[in-house]
């Protein structure tokens, strides 16, 4: 299991790394699509709540390190994302379009939210520009429309790399 | 024995709250100034990963950039013949090459046109997600890039404010933008010399506040705005925007204005980290007139600036520079005149 944590993990904080630059070249209308995000969200139903959350802390931290948020801003509001998505494991069918579309829709609002809380109780103010803006709007919609795709390519890539019996991990 | 039982019963939801609490704690402490240290060592070890995967980014674009080139030149294949074809892909190298050896020749002209010690970079990233402004660049601290040091860039000939140095890894270092909330920036308007401080609202916008109120009546839409030099970090004399609204609320007493940055942001793609601005050891005399704020095309009375004092009231020794070849008479950019000698620092730049 640690292992499979420790490996979902890395695998979150190259994408977030990605997300700086590479999957730049992807933005539309300078919206980022948050591949950590709706991978979070794909393993946390999988895995469930504990190592979701972890491997979120974990992505939360790199984004921290590499974003002008303070250290924990993003820890935080992946950590509880993990947290909360992790409850879907067993509760929640995925099919293979409309669910991990809706479910990633909920994820990028949950994030708005969160990021829209932290912000607010930590007295964050350069969040909310971006945070109230059109491009947080595409962003939901393209985290939304990219999911069934990323989370079939999940599906086929996982047993290579992951969990080979197809069992949860926790 | 029985903590253990109920630590295995609850094992998720001690994970959870310990990543909780440590999450909160960092945010808490990075509030302050003094623990800014620990986000700089984790930028300083993510830094060398962040670069290596800007490396395999640009080979992979330059890769698919080629493939797609090859494409093109297979489609034209059918229509032409093969020796016109080989001609036309090489000449469309050549041009591309031209204009980049166009650009980089102005970038690099820019740089030696500045009187004050420049560290030049590229932007290799930007914030991971879409809520925060960040700009990653290539250089860090073992560039001599440092916290707090001002940031411009040049576009279309014409220089202007990014932002400053907001934390530093080893090898990148992360700028807050001016259009950031957090960036204030001392200006004022070059034509009537009101100050005012330029705010970030976001989006790449930014708004100058606190300017008198009687100014509206010379304040003009397409007034420039430059740095005034009034605070500790950004240099006097540095393009910030210029002026595209004017908000005069009867009930505030101060003005404030709308700025249309000078720098497009999202075609942003070198930028010079300010070293050591030599406005910071000389004091100019209220009517001078910078080489940043001179119209284009204006020549500027040359100044001699004294090499920086140092603590001991002596003259520093001289800042090593990169040394830059010469740049031959025809392919200098419009309105760059080459820098003086040494000894004689200030200038008859264009103010471009």
């Amino acid at each position: 299991m640690a292992l499979n944590v420790l490996f979902s993990s890395a695998v979150l904080s190259l994408l977030v790394l990605l997300q700086t630059n590479i999957l730049r070249v992807v933005a539309i209308g300078g919206a980022v699509p948050d591949i950590a995000l709706i991978t979070l969200v794909y393993l946390a139903n999988k895995n469930g709540s504990m190592s979701a959350q972890v491997s979120g802390f974990a992505a939360g931290i790199v984004q921290d390190f590499v974003s002008l948020a303070p250290l924990g801003f993003h820890a935080l509001v992946r950590t509880l994302t993990g947290y909360l998505f992790g409850l879907t494991r067993g509760n929640i069918f995925v099919d293979p379009i409309l669910v991990p579309v809706l479910i990633v829709l909920a994820a990028t609002i949950l994030k708005g939210i969160l990021t829209g809380l932290v912000a607010g109780i930590f007295g964050i103010g350069s969040a909310f520009p971006g945070l109230f803006s059109s491009t947080f709007l595409i962003e939901i919609l393209y985290n939304s429309v990219l999911a069934p795709f990323i989370f079939g390519l999940l599906t086929l890539v996982r047993p290579l790399v992951l969990d080979t019996r197809g069992r949860a991990i926790e | 024995m029985q903590f253990r039982d109920f630590a295995a019963k609850n094992r998720t939801i001690l994970t959870l709250v310990v990543c909780v609490v440590f999450s909160l704690a960092s945010l808490s402490f990075s509030s302050q100034s003094f623990v800014l240290r620990p986000k700089d060592v984790g930028l300083s070890f993510f830094s060398l990963i962040q670069s290596g995967l800007f490396q395999v980014g640009s080979f992979f674009s330059r890769t698919v950039a080629s493939v797609k080139e090859l494409g093109e030149l297979r489609r034209n294949y059918t229509v032409l013949l093969d020796r016109v074809k080989q001609y036309e892909g090489i000449q469309n190298d050549i041009t591309e090459l031209r204009l980049e050896n166009s650009r980089l020749k102005s970038i690099l002209a820019f740089s030696q046109q500045m009187n004050f010690r420049n560290i030049p970079a590229q932007i290799i990233g930007k914030d991971p997600g879409n809520v925060f402004s960040t700009i990653m660049i290539s250089k860090g601290s073992a560039d001599g890039v440092r916290a707090n040091m001002p940031v411009v860039a040049v576009q279309d000939g014409v220089q202007g404010l990014v932002g400053k140095i907001e934390s530093v890894g080893i090898k990148t270092a992360i700028v807050l933008p001016l259009y950031d909330h957090l960036t204030y920036v001392a200006a004022r308007l070059q034509r009537t010399r009101y100050e005012g401080l330029v705010n970030g609202i976001g989006e790449n916008t930014v708004s100058m506040q606190w300017v008198e109120k009687t100014a509206s009546k010379y304040i003009e839409t397409g007034d420039l705005v430059i740095t005034s030099g009034m605070n500790s970090i950004y240099p006097k004399g540095i393009r910030i925007g210029r002026v595209s609204s004017i908000n005069a609320r009867p009930s505030d007493t101060s003005l404030e204005l709308g700025l249309k940055p000078i720098i497009d942001f999202a075609t942003l793609e070198y930028v010079f980290v300010i070293a050591e601005p030599p406005e910071s050891t000389t004091v100019q005399p209220e009517n001078a007139v910078s080489p940043a704020e001179a119209p284009i095309g204006t020549a500027v009375p040359a100044t001699t600036n004294p090499p920086p004092a140092t603590l001991h009231g002596g003259a520093a020794a001289p800042v090593p520079t990169v040394p830059h070849p010469p740049i031959p008479e025809g392919t200098r950019p419009e309105g760059f005149e080459p820098p003086p000698p040494a000894g004689n620092s200030g200038n008859t730049a264009t103010g471009g």
